[in-house]
């Protein structure tokens, strides 16, 4: 049983050898020297007598079983998970009475009042083991504890950027692409390292969201280095096309956490395919948006040929690709390309203003309806896509911030989330 | 305290339910001036309060416990209050101290009263605190035990020791249920069957949700005072005729079956023989059970049949409306369960039946009657004997 959240035992100093025991798979009742009564539960003073000279001794664990009962529905809080379970009452051949779990059984229809039963101990954690009974000879192991698949990793991996600023704020990552003199030009190693930082990104459960922007006042970031033209063999070209800034957008898309693009000036080719992958972009007044490609003769190739239309209506991206044509923050606003649009001296401020907004919502929640969002946007048909969304309602079902959601609204106070 | 020292002169009631927005002080001030007219008493004529301690609402309890009730009602002769606390037991507490106020001129007359409002405290904390009532949170709570837990644990083993069938024990909340049906204070009227409590979801076997308790709201009152008064004041006065009690354990689980089914009961008999009276006397058993098992158990325990037979007696309708021996005329599983007040809406169901008060469940010319309360999870076990004369 996963006893993560569940109250358990305090150990007192009177009950402190009873748990160390049962730590050891050693089950211990006391012992009154005085009167000679075995007793259970462990107390400091002995209730027949008085006694402060009660002593623990070891019991065989075997007994009978005195009653039981299969709890389908009526478990308490910390145990509604856990159903359906079966308690009991044990009668040890020490002649005490212990109540507990009954695990291990077949066919709980056999179950039956007066069979022998023998002690096992499920580990609760480092200290507890809670003792609880089995049919005699029936075998039984304690459940493995459920566990969060690829534990947080450790900021481990000394993360060397070039021209790529990483920084960690309120569980938030800034990433700023640091290459002004070339308008934040996306160079092989940029792409390299915002293909490293996103990868990281995903593996470390405390972050919580990611502001991706420009470093400057001119630049969000002008596009893919275009130096490369031209020097590139076939193979380098796939690469170039494929396991570069493509990979990088399809990072960014599949991340479990919301990316932002914080867009502080231009905005154009690879640069607006980034953008185009964030969730959600804030721009300032003076950000320029274009696919400028066609310029060169080419098409973009990360996906801002696909993307583009799906995100404003499909006459306008085939006008401003086939124009090469840059629109001013105010347009893409208009068109639904951007979120929202304020003076460039404000835009740290508003992104940070989303950030703390982003709150409200449990971790989970958010990152299941990226998920079901970018997944369904795709999905020809409805009801696969309703399917895809009961699954992720499902599965948020069950997380203990779903109940915590629930309980704080009706106790009228804002939810505390722990994304799990 | 003695046989007929003490007499209960007016009632008074708000039906069992479930009221988020009626106010815990109007409930109370109802319930009260009931009780008060009932008993043909102006409010300033009572001189002594007594008050159920509301377990679950900390916040009307700290009002209620510093003294707020004469007050909010005016009791303009009020000498003294007390709140009073022993879980489901407590209103025999109150009356108890009661007995002791009017026979020592301490006050004429007491009023005696409960409220619970469940609907008045988040669901959360309602679940969260029944489910660690009367459960010991080192050795029973972390096991997996909740309140109902420790009674399925207690019917099994009743059914093993007993052969009493599942249909039997469904027939207990059908019984109740039609006692209910004539009870306008009860909370569920609809008729019921033995086939939909089967059906109902299992709770932890072998109790199913129609055999476990439903919170509700609820509010009484009573109004006591010495025997020697009582018929001056009220023409029908209800006496109190004897009382005995066995404490069994805190601890559900450590309970062994010999207490909790044999030396419990014992407390009946000697209550009854205190009142000079016998089981055979009894019009009417008021039996305080929560789970119908239980109800059974206490049945036999108390010598109305053998073990095993209890079950037989309520399929039968021997229990229920009309039958030769009337039982729980409240309708407990289906009147709606108020905490501690379940006890003192016995106490005032017992007034009603012998004031002759109980509208279409009156059992006829019901003149004696027996009645229990219980605390906690079962720690004690509190007979008394009532009656509408000093026999």
């Amino acid at each position: 049983m996963d006893y993560t959240d569940k109250p358990l035992p305090k150990i007192r100093p009177y009950t402190k050898e009873f748990w160390e025991a049962a730590k050891k798979d050693e089950l211990l009742i006391q012992h009154c020297k005085d009167c000679d009564k075995n007793i259970f539960y462990p107390r400091e003073i002995c209730p027949h007598c008085q006694s402060p000279q009660v002593e623990y001794i070891k019991s065989s664990g075997k007994g009978k079983l005195a009653t039981f009962s299969l709890v389908e529905k009526g478990a308490p809080p910390d145990f509604q998970e856990d159903q359906p379970y079966v308690i009991c009452l044990v009668d040890l051949e020490e002649g005490v009475r212990l109540g507990s779990m009954l695990v291990g059984y077949e066919d709980y229809t056999k179950l039956d009042t007066g069979i022998d039963v023998e002690v096992v101990f499920d580990p609760a954690n480092d200290e507890i083991s809670i003792p609880k009974f089995k049919p005699a000879g029936a075998t039984w192991s304690p459940e493995k504890k459920k566990q969060t698949l690829a534990p947080e990793a450790e900021v481990p991996v000394e993360l060397k950027f070039e021209n790529l600023c990483y920084e960690v704020s309120d569980d938030v990552v800034w990433l700023t692409i640091d290459n002004e003199p070339m308008r934040n030009a996306l160079t092989d190693r940029i792409q390299q390292d915002l293909m490293t930082a996103f990868q990281q990104i995903q593996k470390e459960r405390s972050i919580r969201a990611v502001v991706l922007t420009g470093a400057g006042d001119k630049a969000f970031s002008s596009g893919g280095d275009i130096s490369y033209f031209g020097t590139l063999d076939r193979v380098g070209m796939w690469d170039f096309m494929k396991n570069r800034g493509a990979e990088v957008c399809r990072l960014i898309e599949n991340l479990d956490k919301p990316v932002i693009a914080m867009v502080n000036g231009y905005c154009y080719a690879g640069g607006l395919e980034l953008a185009l992958c964030c969730d959600i972009i804030y721009a300032s007044e003076t950000a320029k948006f274009g696919l400028l490609e066609t310029r060169l003769g080419v098409l973009p190739g990360w996906g801002g040929t696909v993307r583009l239309p799906r995100a404003i209506p499909q006459r306008r991206a085939k006008e401003m690709l086939m124009t090469a044509e840059r629109i001013d923050a105010r347009e893409a606003k208009e068109l639904g390309l951007v979120n929202r649009v304020c003076p460039p001296n404000k835009l740290r401020e508003e992104v940070r203003g989303l950030l703390e907004r982003m709150k409200n919502a449990a971790p989970l929640a958010i990152q299941a309806a990226k998920m079901v969002i970018n997944t369904t946007l795709n999905v020809e048909s409805f009801d696969n896509a309703m399917a895809v969304e009961r699954g992720a309602i499902m599965y948020l079902n069950t997380t203990q911030d779903a109940r915590e959601g629930v309980v704080s609204f009706f106790q009228k106070r804002p939810p505390k989330f722990i994304g799990s | 305290m003695g046989r007929g020292k003490l007499a209960v002169i007016g009632v008074g009631e708000v039906p069992t339910g479930w009221y988020p927005d009626r106010g815990d002080w109007e409930m109370i001030n109802t319930t009260c001036m009931e009780a008060i007219r009932d008993a043909g008493l102006d409010k300033n004529d009572i001189e002594g309060v007594i008050t159920v301690n509301p377990m679950a609402q900390p916040k009307l309890q700290s009002e209620i416990g510093f003294g707020k009730i004469p007050e909010e009602l005016g009791l303009k002769g009020c000498k003294d209050i007390c709140i009073v606390n022993a879980g489901g037991a407590t209103t025999t507490n109150c009356l108890r101290m009661a007995e002791h106020w009017v026979n020592n001129g301490i006050a004429k007359t007491v009023l005696i009263n409960h409220v619970t409002r469940h609907s008045g405290i988040t669901l959360a904390d309602a679940i969260n605190f029944f489910a660690t009532a009367g459960i010991d949170l080192q050795w029973e709570y972390p096991f997996g035990m909740s309140y109902n837990g420790v009674m399925a644990l207690q019917a099994t083993r009743y059914m093993h020791d007993t052969g009493t069938t599942p249909e039997e024990l469904a027939a207990v909340c059908v019984a109740n249920r039609k006692w209910a049906m004539l009870d306008p204070n009860a909370r569920f009227r609809k008729p019921l069957t033995i086939e939909q409590v089967l059906e109902s979801r299992m709770v932890s076997t072998p109790l199913h949700a129609f055999e476990c308790n439903v919170l509700s709201d609820g509010a009484a009152a009573m109004v006591v005072t010495s025997g020697d008064l009582a018929p001056q004041i009220s023409k029908t006065p209800v006496y109190k005729l004897g009382e005995d009690v066995l404490y069994l354990g805190a601890t559900a689980t450590q309970r062994k079956e010999r207490r909790r089914m044999g030396e419990g009961p014992g407390a009946a008999h000697k209550a009854l023989a205190e009142a000079g009276l016998t089981l055979e006397d009894m019009d009417i058993l008021e039996i305080y059970f929560a789970y119908p098992h239980a109800f059974l158990m206490l049945l036999e325990a108390l010598g109305v049949c053998k073990p095993g037979e209890a079950g037989g007696l309520v399929m039968e309708g021997h229990t229920s409306p009309g039958g030769k021996l009337p039982c729980s005329t409240i309708g407990e599983l289906s009147r709606g369960h108020t905490g501690s007040g379940v006890s003192t809406a016995y106490y005032v169901e017992c007034a009603r039946q012998l004031m002759g008060k109980a509208g279409e469940r009156q059992v006829p010319n019901a003149r004696y009657l027996l009645t229990n309360a219980a605390g906690g999870s079962g720690m004690n076990m509190i007979w008394s004997v009532w009656g509408r004369d000093i026999p």
